[in-house]
């Protein structure tokens, strides 16, 4: 099932475009990265989503329904992590998760449970009731996190929750991410660290001047602009045999020998390293360092656009 | 039920602000006993009304008016009022404005005409005061005349000796003393005050972030609206409620017969402060609109006579029509009538224009957030 | 200028009026009699045709002025109007204006020394500004003259230039196909001439010598096999590769845009240019053509680099200036088609301002 569907979705501020004619699927079990540079209209698409701003034209469902004509039930199936910060530096923590869960028509023992599980899934039981004014940034984010989940949405849309915060949290939450995945949840992770993107997400689509130019799995992005990845193998001494043995293993296409240095050009897409590690091995040679150079996600956008990401 | 969590979350917030809410409080307090203690003697001795000078022209010509209003001024005579009639070949009117009399009462076969001086409207508001519960005696007798002619007699003596200054509450005690005046001045200024939080009731939501997770809840705009007017009427209405409480128990100021009343003009007021707010937060967007709110409200207290009494004596031009524009003006004029001059319907000029100005502003503040996008 | 001269002048004219005949305690017949003059020759002055009498007619309302002037002295006032207008006649000459109109302040007293002074400077400051714009006028509309004859002297150029390209391409067309008809009658049409003649010989000989008539036969087959071949070379050696034919006109076009604009241009390519279908090529041309032009139009660029990259599953035109750029780009009419062009073949187009001004074409090709 397609949870989220958009369809020739377009934002104009006056006469600039914010986002042209964007089209896009998110499946069901997905954490779909929208990976672009700051002001691609990756935010101004996400707000279109989660109805913040109207579209000037196109079409946005949730789980097949039009958010326009079926707000309710598009909303009560969305969490928003929004870019900054959305929680009350007076309330305590417990009190900001609870009001916006009973927003959300919860009540009761039911909304007390849920908000629960939400700090605790967050980790911030024992801050419940501490004002947030006092929280590290790290603690704030992961209210923020708390804030949008407690009412069990379908969808959760997070909007570079990462920004600014230390690598522990960073961490922290990039797990949560993926327990959230685990339990049910489909993600929208917007990002313009693409190490994170890389690293948590299933599908990638790169946006650059609100036009989503390439999509795909992680590998398929990168398969875009090649299919070769680059080993090089340095050794303690050369044997002259090692060249044949190595050609026939499955996705290498050539192998040059500069004194120490064996440098092989194989296909991306086979995972070989083992196969010829195990190869020079046996054939008694001694492996000092091993280097692979394969494109990512940065040198894809790079590629593409001719910008880096973050310009 | 979301309307009301979004209002009491609204009102949780304003009251864990404690700072403002000190300010909020404290000042008005500490206003009144200073303003109230300092200024004591430009309350007492100038309004005594023992010069009030009417003059009347009865053309009436006898008749049962006539001979009621007689008594009637003779009565009032004891106080100190002094009815004069119009000498012949003399305007009424002219002889007011030239500040010889007070007041200027016409009586004729179609009732009573009071042409009163706007130099000295305290006077004139006490002798309108007399002359409507005067009326009203009168109207009460009349009635009682087409039925029971007998009657008509035991009405008037019922009302015989003090009565119309103990409803006029003319005697030396009542008259507003400077800390009754700045206890009601400074209550109706803080009900005014309810327009500064208003301005950041919708720019806080969008300064912190929040504005997004109301926007995306599946609750309406409009429920978001109601629940944050609603709580910000509501925290407003406390303050006042505390103000009031405070001067009357602890000051000891008078608040006249009719606390109910007085009540309600001052939460009228607060509805449309919070209106003002609203509307201005929504028509100059950013923190400018914070800044010119407090301007708008400090121009309104000093004119509208928080600070020191504005007298109506500033008469016409363009302080008269200033004093006239402040909406702390209308109240404070429509309770003093209240309290002082124990005359109720004049809180409902000061009601309706509050109400109608406030609706003019929510009107206008839907308007725009409807046009926007998110909240 | 006449306009502005005029309406000072009635302006002037008026507070005379006004200060002469309407503030006296006596109204005086003789002075409507002299307006009345002044305004009549004044007319005149503006019927006239020809610098010479338009110049006589202004020092005439000169003498009258004076001979008034003697009558009544506010007529002073309006003596410096002549000579301005004299003055008109004979530019980038304002010192001398000056002193003249200066002079008759010797003959002034006390109060309408004061005034008519500063009637005087008045309207010579009036006088010099306007005359400042009358020349500014003038040399813009001289220069506009210029770049209308120098727009029509290069149109006719380009005219011709246009003739002259169409007649020489016309001439390689001509001269390429003399050379294609040489080289078939060169090669094939000796040896199918010499093949038929073999057979002909054959056939006759085929009752009599039917051994002769075998091998001439055989020969003849030999040497159209051979014209067989040698007419696949030619054609081979003939037919441009498609691959070059897009690049080459890519770069050609690239070329005339730098010769027509005087932009510096630079072409690369990179990777296997065989991929590229001609339809692909068709939109690649268009696009980076119109990029061109935008660059050319707008940017204020100085040079324009154009690539040509074929990815993996990519192709990528890229043209990219050095000017100014844009921080907020607004699609219009250019960009557009660009985008539904490329939008055929399921690709897009990025324009980026940041850094000078960039229009990316990307067109995805399917690889099995």
């Amino acid at each position: 099932m397609n949870v989220l569907d958009i369809r020739g979705l377009t934002k104009k501020f006056g006469e600039f475009v914010a986002v042209d004619n964007m089209s896009l699927t998110v499946r069901e079990g997905e954490v779909f990265g929208f990976l672009g540079a700051n002001g691609a209209g990756k935010s101004t698409t996400i707000n279109m989503v989660s109805s913040l701003l109207r579209p000037s034209s196109g079409e946005i469902r949730i789980l097949d329904r039009d958010i326009t004509k079926q707000s309710r039930f598009a909303k009560l199936n969305l969490g928003i992590v929004p870019q900054d910060l959305a929680i009350y530096e007076d309330m305590t923590a417990y009190e900001n998760v609870s009001f916006f869960a009973g927003l959300y028509g919860l009540r009761g023992t039911q909304l007390k449970e849920r908000t629960e599980e939400a700090l605790e899934f967050v980790g911030l039981c024992d801050k419940a009731k501490s004002l947030p004014k006092n929280f590290s940034g790290g603690m704030k984010r992961r209210l923020n996190i708390a804030c949008a989940i407690a009412h069990k949405p379908k969808l959760i849309i997070m909007d570079e929750p990462t920004v600014g915060i230390d690598p522990q949290s960073r961490n922290y939450i990039l797990t949560s991410v993926r327990n959230l995945n685990e339990s049910g949840c489909t993600i929208i992770y917007t990002s313009h660290y693409m190490e994170e993107v890389e690293e948590i997400c299933s599908r990638i689509a790169i946006v650059d001047h609100g036009k989503i130019i390439a999509e795909g799995t992680k590998e398929q992005l990168k398969s875009t602009i090649t299919d070769v990845k680059d080993i090089r193998i340095e050794v303690k001494s050369a044997l002259p045999a090692a060249a044949g043995a190595l050609k026939a293993i499955p996705g290498v296409r050539t192998v040059l020998q500069e004194e120490n240095m064996i440098r092989i050009h194989s296909d991306a897409a086979v995972d070989n390293l083992n196969r010829i590690l195990k190869q020079l091995l046996d054939d008694g040679m001694e492996i000092r360092s091993v280097e692979e150079q394969e494109p990512n996600l940065e040198t894809v956008f790079l590629t593409l656009t001719g910008r880096n990401l973050r310009d | 039920m979301n309307i009301l969590s979004i209002a009491f979350k609204e009102i949780k917030q304003d009251f864990r602000d404690w700072r403002t809410l000190i300010f909020m409080l404290g000042f008005p307090i500490i206003l009144m006993l200073i303003l109230g203690l300092a200024l004591t003697n430009a309350f007492s001795g100038d309004l005594s009304v023992g010069d009030l000078e009417v003059v009347v022209k009865d053309t009436t010509g006898g008749g049962p008016l006539s001979e009621a209003f007689a008594a009637f001024t003779k009565e009032a005579g004891k106080s100190g009022i002094t009815f004069d009639s119009l000498p012949a070949g003399k305007n009424g009117r002219t002889e007011v404005e030239n500040n010889r009399y007070v007041d200027y009462v016409e009586l004729s076969g179609q009732g009573i005409s009071l042409y009163g001086s706007s130099r000295s409207t305290i006077e004139s508001n006490i002798v309108q005061g007399m002359l409507t519960s005067f009326a009203d005696k009168y109207n009460a007798a009349a009635a009682v005349a087409q039925t029971e002619p007998a009657q008509v007699q035991a009405v008037f003596a019922g009302g015989a000796g003090s009565d119309y200054i103990k409803e006029l509450s003319i005697d030396a005690d009542r008259t507003p003393g400077s800390i009754d005046y700045y206890a009601l001045a400074l209550t109706v200024m803080v009900g005014m005050w309810a327009a500064m939080p208003a301005g950041g009731l919708i720019q806080r939501e969008i300064l912190r972030g929040t504005a997004v997770r109301l926007v995306t809840a599946p609750i309406r705009k409009s429920e978001i609206f109601a629940g944050k007017v609603l709580g910000g009427i509501a925290t407003s209405f406390l303050c006042v409620i505390v103000i009031f409480v405070f001067s009357k128990y602890v000051f000891k100021a008078y608040w006249g017969e009719h606390i109910g009343i007085v009540l309600i003009v001052l939460f009228s007021e607060v509805i449309m402060a919070l209106s003002l707010g609203l509307a201005f937060s929504y028509l100059l967007k950013g923190s400018a609109s914070r800044g010119i709110i407090s301007l708008i409200v400090q121009l309104m207290s000093f004119f509208g006579g928080a600070y020191f009494p504005i007298g109506d004596d500033s008469g016409g031009g363009i302080m008269g029509f200033l004093v006239n524009l402040s909406p702390i003006r209308w109240g404070n004029h429509g309770l003093t009538q209240v309290i002082y001059g124990n005359d109720v319907s004049a809180a409902w000029p000061a009601v309706g224009l509050y109400l109608g100005f406030a609706i003019l502003f929510l009107g206008a503040s839907i308007a725009a957030m409807r046009r926007r996008e998110g909240l | 200028m006449e306009l502005w001269t005029v309406g000072n002048k009635t302006i002037l004219l008026l507070f005379v009026v006004i200060a002469t005949y309407f503030t006296a305690a006596k109204p005086d017949p003789w002075i409507v009699l002299l307006f009345l003059i002044y305004s009549a020759l004044n007319l005149v002055l503006h019927i006239v045709k020809g610098s010479r009498l338009k110049q006589g007619a202004i020092v005439l309302i000169e003498l009258f002025l004076i001979g008034c002037a003697v009558y009544h002295p506010f007529f002073t006032l309006l003596l410096p109007f002549g000579c301005y207008e004299l003055a008109s006649f004979y530019p980038r000459k304002n010192g001398i204006v000056l002193l003249v109109i200066l002079i008759p302040l010797i003959f002034l007293r006390d109060s309408m020394m004061v005034l008519y002074l500063f009637a005087a400077a008045l309207s010579y400051f009036n006088y010099v500004l306007v005359r400042q714009y009358m020349g500014r006028i003038v040399r813009q509309e001289d220069e506009n003259e210029l770049i209308r004859q120098d727009m029509h002297r290069l149109a006719r150029s380009l005219n011709e230039n246009r003739d002259f390209a169409r007649a020489s391409e016309y001439m390689v067309k001509l001269e390429e196909r003399s050379r294609l008809t040489q080289q078939i009658h060169d090669g094939i049409g000796h040896a199918m001439t010499g093949a038929l003649i073999q057979m002909e010989a054959a056939k006759r000989l085929l009752h009599s010598d039917p051994h002769t008539a075998e091998s001439l036969l055989q020969n003849a087959i030999g040497i159209s096999k051979e014209a067989i071949e040698e007419i696949r070379v030619t054609l081979k050696s003939n037919k441009p590769p498609m691959e070059q034919l897009g690049l080459s006109r890519l770069k050609t076009a690239v070329e005339a845009f730098s010769g027509k604009t005087g932009m510096m241009t630079s072409v690369v390519h990179d990777g296997n240019m065989e991929i590229i279908t001609p339809l692909q090529w068709k939109i690649i041309y268009e696009n980076v053509t119109e990029a061109l032009t935008n660059s050319a139009k707008y940017s204020g660029a100085t040079s324009v680099h154009v690539e040509i990259r074929v990815l993996n599953r990519f192709i990528k035109a890229v043209v990219s200036d050095n000017g100014l750029g844009s921080s907020k780009i607004v699609k219009g009419l250019g960009l557009i088609g660009m985008e539904e062009r490329t939008a055929s073949v399921n690709g897009t187009v990025i324009a980026d301002g940041s850094q000078g001004f960039t229009v990316t074409t990307l067109i995805p090709y399917g690889r099995e």
